[in-house]
């Protein structure tokens, strides 16, 4: 790509020198299609150039912008947005740049606007094709074929515009191949398939797909790394997580040849960057909380799991075991391997008896006693396996939390054993590990952000209002306050918004892209 | 992958650099450089039209806006430092209405030239001065700012002159040996 830039460049600096022989080469070429030129076949080719028509463009990339916002492509609109400004920044520049006339010898049939190369209209719409390819046809057969129709719907308006002369050939042909080449390269590096694949399933962008050469690369690691043979690789718990891919390993023992699964969690860049992201809004909605300072690698973040899953195995904590850290790709990507609690039940769908819930309330206790914090206590990150409640997704344990944070843990874990029981069989088991002034401090300190996601939603379903229940029963207590103001929130959300700012003023000023 | 993405950055700044590495504005159409481009493209804008409009010499004040050149017409248009931004507007077109203006005396550049005028206020000056000849028109419209001096139109006229279109056809001829088709030229191919 920056080859074929820079061959721009040199075409761009030697078009003056060179125009005669440009000139008279099109000019022939022309002349010669010229020479063609009958009523019938001059009606055939002004409907194929309609395909360049402001309108026609200006449906495909509206079209295409509506289809990515119903479906939540993000990534891929602002990509597809950006493509757009900058093909037309570019293709604006060069025309000055470069500033032809329109073809000479011959007459010209059709419309057209200020210079004649590159092509812009051509640009326009290979751009928007590219777009539509990238942006919403899934990797493989059907988005072959779109390139291939692409290909031949550009070739097909080139041939139309040459014949009625409305550019000169090389216009056509350089216009065409800008357009293909920014799109191709803004969606290639910004939207890599293996990372950011176009699917229609419902799923989440955390998780990636395993099959290809990533689900080789995975089965290669784990032989080498670990010593095990990977006999099947499948997606697991995807409804509960949108922080990496979760997956179930079925593996066999190098040596022994014992099977076992395993559980395993992929994490990729995006992910570090989605944790950037998440960590940057809560900071702006909420202030510093707790610790928001962002993980900078994916080794770091694979790094900080198996440890904090090492630290609470040592403190006899009911987590898997873990197996250690798979490298994938250096820097790219990494896999934490753990014990998978293979048959059991998710706490959300499994009987909640009065020993399940002592063992919540002990695990909670244990992890105060010991200055930690799970920070994300909900339905899928507690599994009941034979009666024994077990702890997963040790991602955002936290050493020495605040009280706050602490306080909150205790509340979660009440409200997601009152999901499968009632308030106040679990608040009378609290109080024989808490006093009531702690409960109450936990049900004062939590409301809103403080639980997760999930939890909130299941609490929405069960039509119980679970936090008030709790928060009847312990001792009244003001509730405490989770904004945090400081300077850097301050400058932080100043930053976004002049952010913001900056992008609709960068779209309203290249309006004429989209309208 | 860093590095490429550095060196598409880099050609990108080159093309951009390159493409805007211009001594002069390319769409600004100059009557002594009736070689330049934007002569040819007016040319081809209004095939029929026998003079185009162009910038003679701008006073003191004025400076060039910026040209708009489309397969159906040529508009330039005029800045001033008093009478504002497009104070005035020049299109060329292969015809136009002047049923409603007046004839007046053309000015020593429009021998040849029909001249009509019809001033709409004076102050803040409004007013429309048209030039009609063979296969075209050229229309100016003035719209200056509240507060600015209508003798401003008296510089703002001298801004704006016409090329015969056979100079700019002569011009691509003798540098190309190609046709500018249209008025004054061959015959052209289709």
């Amino acid at each position: 790509m920056a080859a074929y830039l820079l061959a721009t460049v040199i075409g761009v600096v030697l078009f003056e020198p060179l125009q005669k022989s440009f000139e008279r080469w099109d000019a022939a070429i022309l002349r010669w299609f010229a020479s063609w030129r009958t009523e019938p076949l001059t009606a055939v080719m002004e409907t194929i150039a309609l395909l360049t028509s402001r309108w026609l463009i200006r449906i495909i990339r509206w079209g295409t912008l509506a289809t990515l916002i119903v479906v939540r492509r993000w990534r891929h609109l602002v990509v597809f947005i950006g493509a757009l400004i900058a093909e037309g920044a570019i293709t604006y520049a060069l025309t000055l740049g470069i500033h032809r006339p329109r073809p000479l010898d011959v007459v010209t049939i059709g419309p057209w606007q200020g210079f004649s190369m590159p092509s812009r209209p051509l640009s326009g719409l290979a751009v928007s094709l590219i777009g539509v390819t990238y942006c919403l046809i899934p990797h493989g057969r059907v988005r072959d074929a779109a390139k291939w129709t692409t290909a031949g719907l550009l070739a097909a308006v080139c041939l139309a515009r040459v014949y009625l002369a409305i550019d000169h050939p090389t216009d056509a042909v350089f216009g065409a191949v800008l357009g293909v080449a920014i799109g191709l390269t803004l969606f290639r590096w910004f939207t890599p398939n293996d990372v950011f694949p176009v699917t229609y399933k419902r799923g989440k962008a955390a998780h990636l797909d395993v099959g290809g050469r990533r689900g080789e690369a995975i089965a290669v690691a784990v032989r080498d790394q670990l010593g095990y043979r990977v006999l099947d690789v499948e997606p697991v718990g995807l409804a509960g997580s949108g922080g990496s891919t979760p997956l179930r390993l079925k593996v066999r023992e190098e040596g022994s040849g014992t099977e076992r699964v395993l559980f395993a969690k992929l994490y990729a860049r995006s992910h570090v960057r989605a944790d950037r992201w998440y960590k940057l809004g809560r900071t702006i909605l909420y202030g510093k909380l707790e610790d928001e300072s962002p993980f900078q690698t994916v080794r770091r973040f694979v790094e900080y799991e198996d440890y904090a899953l090492r630290l609470m195995e040592d403190l006899d904590l009911p987590v898997p075991r873990p197996y250690g850290v798979v490298e994938i790709t250096p820097e790219r990507e990494y896999m934490i391997a753990m014990e998978f609690f293979d048959g059991a039940a998710e706490i959300g769908e499994a009987d909640v008896d009065d020993g399940v819930i002592d063992q919540g309330l002990e695990l909670v206790r244990t992890m105060w006693d010991e200055g930690l914090a799970h920070r994300d206590v909900k339905p899928a990150n507690l599994m009941v396996l034979d009666g024994q409640l077990k702890l997963i997704d040790v991602f955002f344990v936290q050493v020495r939390p605040s009280p706050w944070r602490q306080a909150v843990d205790l509340a979660n874990m009440m409200m997601v054993l009152g999901l499968r029981s009632d308030a106040p069989r679990v608040y009378d088991h609290a109080v024989r590990l808490f006093t009531p002034d702690e409960i109450a401090e936990a049900f004062s300190a939590t409301r809103g952000v403080a639980s997760p996601t999930q939890l909130r939603s299941m609490m929405k379903e069960d039509g119980r209002d679970l936090l008030v229940e709790f928060q009847e029963l312990a001792p009244q207590r003001p509730p405490i306050k989770i904004q945090r103001w400081s300077v850097r929130r301050v400058l932080l959300t100043l930053g976004v918004t002049l952010a913001a700012l900056i992008a609709l003023l960068l779209i309203a000023s290249n309006w004429a892209v989209f309208a | 992958m860093r590095r490429s993405r550095f060196a598409f950055l880099v050609a990108t700044a080159l093309v951009a650099a390159t493409a805007s590495c211009s001594a002069s504005d390319p769409g600004e159409p100059i009557c002594s450089q009736p070689a330049d481009s934007i002569m040819v493209l007016e040319a081809q804008s209004v095939p029929s039209a026998t003079c185009l409009p162009c910038i003679a010499e701008l006073p003191i004040g004025w400076r060039f806006g910026g040209s708009l050149v489309r397969d159906d017409g040529t508009v330039i248009w005029l800045d001033h430092d008093r009478a504002g931004m497009h104070a005035v507007e020049v299109e060329l077109m292969d015809s136009c209405d002047v049923s409603s203006a007046v004839e007046v005396p053309p000015a020593p550049d429009e021998v040849g030239l029909r001249t009509y005028q019809e001033p709409q206020s004076l102050e803040p000056f409004v007013g429309t001065r048209s030039l009609v000849f063979d296969g075209g028109c050229i229309v100016s419209r003035y719209r200056f700012a509240p507060d600015s001096e209508p003798a401003l139109v008296i510089e703002a006229d001298s801004a704006v002159s016409t090329l015969p279109r056979a100079d700019v056809v002569a011009e691509v001829r003798e540098t190309l040996d190609l046709i500018v088709c249209g008025a004054g030229a061959p015959p052209c191919e289709g």
